[in-house]
């Protein structure tokens, strides 16, 4: 170990009180940065899996269709509006080709085909708009976990079978085992029966959503043979895109993925991303300080120590090695000791917010406090920090171990 | 008479602080040969510390040149005057006597550190005869802060000495302490200049010193006026 290292080691060692507020100093600024990464992260985690958890990662839909339009022939050059919205209903035929298709590609680990519109539930005197879903039989939970949800009946649908949320139950005053009045869009009507209500903790599903298997669906809107949409579940949500592309390229479908249909959370989640950063820079500049004053202290305090030490014959570069060594070990074991602390607190406050029913109070993560990029960030500071007190103890003159 | 191994000639430091020119010394000649054991006096501010820091390599001077162990002090860089400093000088000083953090034995063994060493075993073993020799065996692993004033001098004479250099100079080594220790730390080094032949170049403002070296050199007014 060069001299340097060692003189540095016990400088550290023989500074007790200050080594003890030193490594402190560090310590909490690392504390407030893992805590923060935690935080954001864990943030970030809770707010994605809430909003893919109830969605599908890719959803394949047909092409949209333009209305045709007349004229054009020959050399006349036209302009034409084109207004949509007035072609008949798109729908996905052959679908079941392109669901094969789906789940040969690796990465994916659910899809299924649905028929989905609008319609109203009526029950007595009492109407509520819905959005209903047709499954294909087995598929019901691959998008949502319904199963999961289900706080009555079951979520396995047969023929004529219908699934609510809380929410519709509540309203209507209906519960399992009832009948109940759909009309679609189309001005077709079902009376179908209530199999299961589910609460999935989204309050939008929970009031909008209703459940039937596919054949139903198809019958209330008209689409018999074909359906609306194939949705799909990935292994890595953030593939979504790329799966996407793949799909829309060998279909001939529009896919569209979570990810471009949530720019919101997406910017959401870069602002409290920002935040996070700024909070992390002041917890680095706050080290950054503390190691530099803290040496530069020690380095006037030390003249005498560094005359002597000159005048047998360290040069002035291994004194600003010295320093630097030092700002190197107070920031790698201030860091190591605050990333322990802050691994610490992040377990202790994640479990002191956990709800009775096992659900986080608060979003933190853990696991996610970028303890390694912490520990290097501050590291490399502190040791930046010492640069200052190294070139002032450096240039100390050693003529003042001569005088007092 | 033994060789020369240091050469003053016609050496002049002058401080500038912004406008304000010293003039501390002005036109020192001199000549110490090796193994003397030499006084230097003077009264308060007549240039003694300046004069040893700049025999020490501490400080340049003004103008004349100085000339150690066969080397011209102005032909040297600053790389090169720390590395010769390290190998043919050591110094006692008047206040500045241990590295606080280290103890009695890590500090004789020091000078050893910015230099090459072909065998840690040697040099310790060296350091602890020095340090036998200065009468702290018993000491060697004490932490310097927790020595008396005269032991804290005796390992600086130790110290002084582990890289067996050919000159020794001493600032006043015995002023911070009381007259019997200021005693034994100098009969030490008295004998040890003999024991090493290490040339010791001491100033001092005691007489009895004076007596008891080889020579005096009196400095008065910037000027050497016996030697
Ligand atoms: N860095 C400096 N800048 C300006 N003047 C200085 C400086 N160092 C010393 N002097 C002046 O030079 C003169 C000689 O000082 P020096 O310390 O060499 O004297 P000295 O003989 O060692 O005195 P003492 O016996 O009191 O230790 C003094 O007048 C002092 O004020
Ligand atoms: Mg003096």
């Amino acid at each position: 170990m060069p001299f340097e290292l060692s003189v540095a080691l016990r400088y550290i060692r023989s500074g007790r009180l200050q080594t003890v507020l030193i490594f402190s100093g560090v310590a909490v600024g690392i504390v407030v940065f893992t805590f923060m990464a935690a935080l954001i992260n864990g943030l970030a985690v809770s707010l994605t899996n809430n909003v893919i958890g109830n969605i599908a990662h890719v959803r394949l839909e047909p092409p949209p269709r333009l209305p045709r339009t007349l004229g054009g022939e020959g050399d006349v050059r036209a302009l034409v509006a084109v207004q949509r919205g007035n072609e008949p209903r798109a729908e996905i035929n052959g679908w079941r080709n392109f669901v094969r298709m789906v789940e040969e590609m690796p990465g994916v680990t659910a899809s299924a085909a649905s028929v989905s519109g609008s319609g109203f539930i009526q029950r007595g005197e009492k109407i509520l708009p819905v959005s209903v879903t047709g499954y294909e039989p087995g598929k019901e939970s691959a998008m949502i976990d319904l199963s999961a949800g289900i706080v009555r009946g079951t979520a396995a649908l047969g023929p004529g079978d219908v699934l609510i949320g809380v929410i519709i139950a509540e309203q209507l005053g209906v519960t399992t085992g009832q009948r109940l009045r759909v009309r679609s869009d189309r001005g077709r009507e079902r009376a179908l029966l209530i199999k299961g209500i589910f609460d999935v903790r989204s309050a939008s599903v929970n009031e909008r959503l209703a459940f039937t298997d596919l054949a139903t669906a198809q019958s209330l809107f008209d689409v018999a043979g074909a359906v609306s949409r194939i949705e799909i579940k990935l292994a890595d949500i953030f593939s979504a895109p790329a799966v996407a592309e793949r799909l829309a390229g060998m279909t001939g479908l529009q896919a569209v993925d979570w990810i471009r249909e949530n720019a919101r959370l997406q910017d959401a989640l870069s602002a409290q991303g920002n935040t996070g950063d700024l909070v992390k820079f002041f917890s680095v500049l706050l080290i950054i300080i503390a190691v530099a004053s803290q040496l530069l202290l020690s380095a006037v305090r030390r003249r005498g120590e560094i005359g002597i030490m000159r005048s047998m014959g360290v040069s002035r570069a291994s004194v600003t090695w010295i320093f630097l060594c030092q700002g190197l070990f107070i920031g790698l074991f201030g860091s190591l000791l605050g990333a322990g602390l802050g691994y610490g607190f992040a377990n202790f406050l994640a479990r002191v917010t956990l709800r009775p029913d096992g659900t986080q109070g608060l979003p933190i993560d853990p696991a996610l406090g970028e303890y390694g990029l912490a520990i290097g960030i501050a590291t490399v500071a502190s040791t930046l920090a010492a640069i200052l007190p190294a070139r002032v103890a450096s240039r100390t003159d050693p003529v003042e171990v001569m005088t007092q | 008479m033994n060789p020369v191994v240091l050469r003053v000639s016609d050496l002049r430091k002058t401080y500038v602080d912004g406008d304000v020119e010293t003039p501390v010394l002005k036109g020192i000649n001199l000549e110490f040969h090796r193994g003397e054991f030499v006084s230097l006096m003077g009264p308060s501010g007549s240039g003694k510390s300046t004069l040893l820091s700049i025999l020490g390599t501490l400080l340049r001077p003004t103008s004349g040149e100085v000339e150690l162990v066969g080397n011209k002090l102005s032909t040297l860089d600053d790389g090169d005057v720390t590395r010769f400093r390290n190998l043919h000088i050591g110094f006692v000083f008047q206040f500045h006597h241990l590295l606080p953090d280290f103890t009695a034995l890590e500090n004789v063994l020091f000078p050893t550190l910015p230099r090459r060493v072909d065998d840690p075993r040697t040099e310790r073993a060296r350091a602890i005869e020095l340090l036998r020799r200065v009468g702290l065996s018993d000491r060697m692993n004490f932490r310097a802060t927790k020595l008396s004033g005269g032991q804290k001098q005796r390992v600086a004479v130790a110290r002084a000495l582990m890289n067996a250099p050919e000159i020794v100079f001493a600032d006043e080594p015995t002023g911070n302490l009381d007259r019997d220790t200021g005693e034994e730390v100098l009969a030490l080094m008295r004998e040890l200049c003999v024991e090493h032949g290490t040339m010791f170049l001491i100033s001092t403002h005691d007489e009895e010193i004076a007596r008891r070296s080889d020579r005096t050199v009196r400095i008065l007014d910037g000027r050497v006026v016996s030697s």
